[in-house]
């Protein structure tokens, strides 16, 4: 700068204090007088698109960048795509399946992921959907602390732009057999033919153990913990993205019914049989481990047992051990059962608790032999 | 002002009776202490007020007073003489009485009582002649007239069993057994307490020691060996085991076999629940039942807010007649 100028600066320079100010009332009268059209159908010029994608990924990019990448399995894929083809498909499309044009008229629209998911890291991938996006109408994860749950979704956006649609329809389908409708079927029922609270989808059948041995095992289970599991996921106490959305969706009226169908359901174990020092699971399960304060878990889930608190043998080493991760980082704890298994969760070791899910996995229940009890 | 310093006075000399006081001096040795700590404090107060007197005397006193108090013999005497006379004595009085052993001969033999500290709560076990063992909770029974022996251990951090008007204060300390000896001479209720931090729920660890003539701690003890008496039908017993209560609590000669928390076998007899801090009454057990975590935070018993109202009669009614 030359001489002139900088004594000119150095005695004006208070003006420049102005300019925040004036910028902040322009942006306020420009809100205020409601010139700017924010229709969707006015669309964004090429510039302003080009800028809020840079904000986007540069936002996503940044705040995912610590999100350490767990070990995803295959048998996350069918928990993924059946949650994505009942929830996201009908926004993101899926193989075979075109974005609704109802929602590809949003702005901005929502990409097709089969295509456009291998832009984005798996973690980023995770980030988008667990936390959502703002002025996107992508909504953050419902079942709030169940990232696992996200990460079964992740496992699978990270697979779908290589996976083959015969693939994605098995593994979205599940145990669900679902006919396309005929055509008098679809005058009158309409072409709802993949309604989003499917049990089969996920869950076992007569035939068919559970998609994976990520979901519980419900054939056989105690009807009222599993009234009382449905009304949880309905009142937003027990979280879960996967289940609240069908469990909401379910009419009240039909509960007891899916209670008792399933209580009386013989279904066959998943055959995932886990390692784990299954003799020290059961003294851990007939005994419990005094040492560290822990009771015999049979004492609450053995015999007698309320009627609300669920049976264990027969159910997969999977789920039990992430339900009992999820009880010792607290994700469990808002129901009055939960905040009682969360103490007795936070006393197991890793060990005891390889130990234990794999005796109770290798229990065998006669599935639906269990009598039914009354709810309470 | 006069009427605030006579209640301050009052208030005081109250704390210094009553179930959980040093004063107390219910046992040999702890009458032994208790005289001790008398003496001193009134012996230290007479010459505290001698001192002062004499200070008074050779400030304000008449001249032929303040002139004797001058002297050289005043000073050899209250100087040197006195205070080697009576520290002496006081020495020798502290020997006779520290050598007297805490528990004097006795023919036949000690009670023997395993106690051991728990967070938060105290583990009883009494040791009966025939070599069985019994276990109990935050209560000790013994009677009068017989030398009671305690082993202290802990089994987890270092606690302080302390029962004033019996016994010191003796640590339990992670590792090794410490005893402590007294012969109970006076019948009564009183109270013990946790004397060394040991956590969040220190300040509810407290117990009760019921001192008792021998044939009643007879008739006591008798019952306390037999097994539990309410039927296994009751409601309250099946909704006890039920709700998985027997997998920390045992209540001998039933399901409920759980070595975690205090053994319930005869808890309706006891004088509280909770480690001294709530009566051992239907409407205690119902409120323990109901909000022990709020009654006493982070204790290590699971929240049962799953308990219906009609549960929580139920086991507050068979815990009631675990007599």
């Amino acid at each position: 700068m030359s001489g002139p100028w900088r004594r000119r600066l150095r005695r004006h320079w208070p003006w420049l204090l102005l300019l925040p100010p004036f910028a902040g009332g322009i942006a306020f009268l420009m809100a205020w007088s409601g010139v700017i059209n924010i229709a969707a159908s006015a669309g964004h010029p090429h510039w302003l698109e080009a800028f809020l994608a840079l904000g986007m990924r540069s936002s996503i990019q940044a705040h995912s960048d610590h999100v350490q990448v767990p070990p995803l399995d295959d048998d996350l894929l069918p928990l993924g795509a059946a949650h994505f083809h009942g929830t996201c498909a009908i926004c993101h499309g899926a193989p075979d399946q075109p974005v609704n044009p109802v929602f590809a008229h949003m702005l901005p629209f929502p990409p097709p992921l089969q295509e456009k998911a291998s832009r984005w890291r798996t973690r980023e991938l995770f980030w988008i959907g667990y936390h959502g996006l703002q002025f996107t109408g992508m909504p953050k994860w419902s079942g709030s602390g169940r990232q696992d749950e996200m990460w079964a979704v992740a496992a699978l956006l990270r697979a779908l732009p290589e996976m083959d649609p015969a693939d994605y329809r098995a593994y979205a389908m599940g145990n669900a057999k679902i006919e396309p409708p005929a055509a008098e079927q679809l005058v009158r029922q309409g072409s709802n033919i993949f309604p989003i609270d499917s049990c089969d989808r996920c869950h076992g059948t007569a035939d068919a153990p559970a998609v994976s041995p990520y979901v519980p095992r419900l054939g056989g289970q105690s009807r009222a913990y599993l009234l009382r599991a449905l009304r949880e996921y309905r009142a937003d106490h027990r979280q879960s993205g996967f289940m609240e959305p069908v469990a909401v969706a379910l009419p009240e009226r039909s509960l007891a019914g899916l209670a008792d169908y399933y209580a009386a359901l013989p279904e066959p174990q998943h055959s995932n049989q886990p390692d784990g020092d299954k003799d020290l699971g059961r003294r851990l399960a007939t005994e419990g481990d005094p040492t560290r304060d822990l009771p015999a878990c049979l004492s609450c889930h053995g015999t007698p047992k309320r009627a609300d608190v669920p049976h264990l043998a027969g159910q997969s080493a999977v789920y039990l051990k992430q339900q009992l991760a999820l009880w010792r980082n607290g994700g469990r704890g808002q129901t009055a059962h939960g905040r009682m298994m969360a103490r007795v969760a936070q006393r197991l070791t890793p060990e005891q608790i390889d130990s234990v899910t794999a005796y109770f996995a290798s229990e065998s229940v006669p599935g639906g032999l269990v009598p039914l009890e009354d709810a309470r | 002002m006069k009427r605030l310093l006579v209640l301050l006075l009052a208030g005081s000399l109250l704390a210094c009776a009553g179930e959980q006081s040093a004063f107390s001096g219910y046992s040999e040795g702890a009458a032994r202490v208790a005289q001790l700590t008398w003496m001193l404090m009134i012996g230290g107060g007479l010459i505290l007020l001698l001192v002062v007197v004499l200070t008074l005397v050779a400030l304000f006193g008449p001249p032929a007073w303040r002139r004797r108090l001058r002297g050289e013999g005043v000073v050899v005497g209250l100087g040197m003489v006195f205070p080697v006379v009576v520290l002496t004595a006081l020495l020798l009085y502290g020997f006779v009485l520290l050598r007297v052993e805490a528990v004097p001969e006795f023919g036949g033999e000690m009670l023997r009582i395993e106690v051991v500290g728990e967070q938060w709560w105290w583990r009883v076990i009494y040791h009966h002649p025939d070599g069985a063992t019994t276990e109990s909770a935050n209560e000790l029974r013994f009677p009068v007239g017989q030398p009671v022996e305690l082993a202290l251990t802990t089994a987890d951090v270092i606690h302080s069993f302390w029962l004033p008007a019996y016994g010191g204060k003796v640590d339990m300390i992670p590792g090794r057994t410490n005893y402590l000896r007294f012969l109970p001479t006076h019948p009564g209720v009183t109270r013990g307490q946790c004397a060394e931090y040991c956590g969040g729920a220190h300040a509810l660890m407290a117990f009760y020691a019921v001192a008792m003539s021998a044939e009643e701690f007879e008739q006591w003890r008798q019952r306390e060996r037999a097994d539990a008496v309410v039927p296994a039908e009751d409601s309250g017993a099946q909704q006890f085991l039920a709700n998985g209560c027997g997998g920390c609590h045992r209540v001998r000669d039933t399901p409920a076999q759980g070595a975690i928390g205090p053994d319930l076998t005869h808890v309706g007899s006891r004088l509280s629940v909770g480690a001294g801090i709530l009566s051992a009454d239907h409407q205690g057990f119902r409120a323990w039942l109901a909000r022990h975590q709020q009654l006493k935070p982070e204790n290590l018993m699971p929240p049962y807010d799953i308990l219906s109202d009609a549960e929580l009669d139920g086991i507050a009614g068979y815990l009631v007649a675990l007599k």
